[in-house]
């Protein structure tokens, strides 16, 4: 009795405490007033307690189906408007009554949803002398923890530096608002508004969802273990619009700043201390890479024999605050064959705009690139899947030169496959610093078909970190005939890299 | 150093999630298709549920073919008069189709996975 009570009042508090501590780290960042959070916390729980009052009329509307639809309809409400903060942050964070009132009303809704289940958990209670105590001690462990765990985010938060601790806050934001969709999702399901499917995939015997790692993952990103295929596919699109959203912003931002120079915008405030790390790059004579973007794509490990492929990808970044990561583009050609089962070969020519080190405005040829893929063991035949790329890339007018050397692996699991590629990078020549490098691409992508495949990227290396959503499929024109894309934008996750660095890929295989 | 370590950190983490077992060590099942006359031998092929299983593709043609399926997430050219190997699974039990990218229209076929 005594435990249960503290797990049913955990989840309640945990998800609301999380939102609230992500939401009040974000207002002090800003300097924000924060009394809309203690006029939100306020009416949350007048609101949780009218709610407990209404229940039973409330769940009679729509023919029984009132209590999920209410609580679907609230869950909805808070993924708009933390579409709306994450909007408003994007485009610089400044402070106005209507986003002050948004993160007001996304902290009442989330305390009257969760603090009215305690309330009618508890009432149910209230004539049961016997056990009301231990079920109140419960429940107030309950709570204990999941204020410790809001706190810990809360300080968490406000130790990392102004940018950091924004970004963070947005993209907890992001995952809190689409596992709000996937859960309306559910209790729509339940009363029979969606239709309901088996479940996709099991993880209980991987993370069960009744253990303390199941709830916070429940709690930050709506984890189950037992999800449907629409829950999947909502909370992937939530995601994916909520990213869109993210991208516009931070768009919008950057032609405001261009239209008025110098930059006012709020992470423009955090622009001091960007300035200085530019200006100790400078003297410390930055070492200039040959595509100083770390967003490139992710390789897979595998070579089919006789394959020729015609390949062209090209990133383009945007900055509101660095002209030298401001509208870079980057564009690669390239041809490419396999000479046996196991190698391929591509060389590419490598042009690019507003490169770091160059005055040139236009597209100019910079250099060219030697690619070799050894796919190591068979697709499927181990846990993973392994191989190994050899690039040699050249510079023509600077001449400087860059070897790496990159493990390639794959691994599925069911419909997901995670990529990872680790690349040791050496450089050297006469306008660098001769040095050795790391990077790392990673990419968890979801086989929905064919013709259209989600994946979520991450990439990290010494031009910074990017995290972002990506698009790919492919389309069969005739025998043995294809055309794959990808395409996707992602955002910077430190000052080094661009705010957003879009990329695209097409390759024609024959 | 410092700006290796978490990628370092992020990299080892990757690794030990890879790593985490995932199917048992047992004996991987072998089992056969051939290619004749742009067709595959069986067509229909079963298998146990939840077991790695190797497919041995037998290419009895002169020209190449490419076996190919969306739902066993495999794609495998066999030059001609070769043989190829796929490896599948572990799968659950259910009907997965294949065909050959080079004859799409004749050469076609399914992996299908019988409970225990």
């Amino acid at each position: 009795m005594l435990l249960t009570s503290v797990i049913i009042v955990l989840r309640e508090v945990l998800e609301a405490a999380l939102m609230i501590s992500i939401l009040l780290a974000m207002t002090r960042k800003l300097q924000r007033d924060h009394r809309w959070i203690t006029l939100g916390l306020t009416l949350g729980l007048v609101g949780a307690f009218l709610h407990a009052s209404v229940i039973s009329t409330v769940s009679e509307w729509f023919d029984d189906a009132g209590q999920e639809v209410t609580n679907a309809s609230m869950q909805i409400a808070i993924y708009l408007l933390l579409l709306a903060i994450n909007a408003s942050l994007a485009r610089g964070g400044r402070s106005g009554f209507w986003i002050n009132l948004a993160t007001s009303v996304v902290v009442a809704l989330s305390i009257a949803r969760e603090g009215f289940e305690i309330v009618i958990y508890l009432s149910g209670f209230a004539h049961n002398p016997e056990n009301i105590n231990r079920v109140l001690t419960g429940a107030s462990l309950g709570m204990g923890v999941g204020f410790s765990i809001g706190a810990l985010f809360y300080y968490s938060l406000l130790a990392l530096s102004y940018r950091y601790a924004l970004i963070l806050s947005s993209l907890l934001l992001t995952l809190v608002g689409a596992s709000m969709c996937s859960q309306a999702t559910m209790l729509l399901m339940q009363v029979d508004w969606l239709p309901s499917q088996i479940p996709l995939w099991d993880s209980s015997g991987w993370v069960s969802e009744n253990s303390l790692t199941g709830q916070l993952m429940y709690a930050l990103m709506g984890y189950e273990s037992t999800p449907s295929a629409l829950q999947v596919g909502v909370y992937l699109t939530s995601l994916g619009i909520m990213e869109i959203v993210i991208v516009l912003g931070i768009v919008l931002r950057h032609r405001d700043h261009r239209h008025r120079q110098p930059a006012t915008s709020t992470l423009g405030r955090g622009s001091a201390s960007l300035v200085l790390v530019l200006v100790l790059a400078i003297v410390t004579a930055k070492p200039a890479r040959a595509d100083g973007s770390v967003v490139d794509k992710i390789y897979d490990p595998y070579v089919q024999p006789l394959e020729i492929e015609l390949e062209w990808r090209t990133v383009y970044t945007l900055d509101g605050d660095d002209d030298a990561l401001d509208q870079r583009l980057l564009h690669r050609l390239g041809l490419g064959r396999s000479v046996s089962d196991t190698w391929f070969v591509e060389g590419y020519l490598i042009a690019s705009k507003n490169e770091e080190g160059y005055s040139d405005d236009n597209l100019f040829l910079e250099g060219y690139e030697l690619e070799a893929k050894w796919q190591l063991t068979e697709q499927g035949e181990y846990d993973a899947d392994w191989g190994l790329l050899f690039e040699l890339e050249s510079e023509r007018d600077r001449n400087t030169w860059e070897f790496s050397t990159a493990l390639l692996s794959v691994k599925e699991w069911g419909r997901w496959v995670g990529s990872a590629n680790l690349f040791a990078i050496y450089e050297w020549g006469e306008s660098i610093k001769n040095e050795l490098e790391s990077r790392i691409s990673l990419q968890l992508r979801y086989r929905l078909s064919r013709s259209l495949e989600p994946a979520l990227e991450f990439y990290a290396g010494q031009e910074g970190q990017s995290i972002g959503a990506v698009l790919q499929g492919t389309e069969s024109l005739g025998v043995a005939k294809k055309i794959h894309w990808e395409a996707g934008a992602l955002t910077g996750v430190s000052e080094k890299s661009p705010d957003v660095t879009f990329r695209a890929l097409m390759e024609y295989e024959f | 150093m410092t700006r290796m370590a978490p990628v370092g950190t992020i990299w080892l983490l990757f690794i030990f999630i890879f790593y985490l077992p995932s199917s048992s060590r047992a004996a991987t099942p072998v089992f056969e298709i051939e290619i004749k006359n742009h067709l595959f031998y069986p067509s229909r092929l079963e298998i146990p549920a939840h077991t790695k299983v190797k497919l041995l593709i037998y290419n009895r043609d002169p020209t190449p073919e490419e076996f190919e399926s969306y739902e066993l997430n495999r794609e495998k050219v066999i030059t001609g008069g070769r043989k190829g190997v796929v490896f599948i699974g572990p799968l659950a039990p259910g009907e997965y189709p294949f065909f050959g990218e080079f004859n799409p229209k004749t050469a076609l076929g399914t992996i299908v996975v019988i409970p225990e």
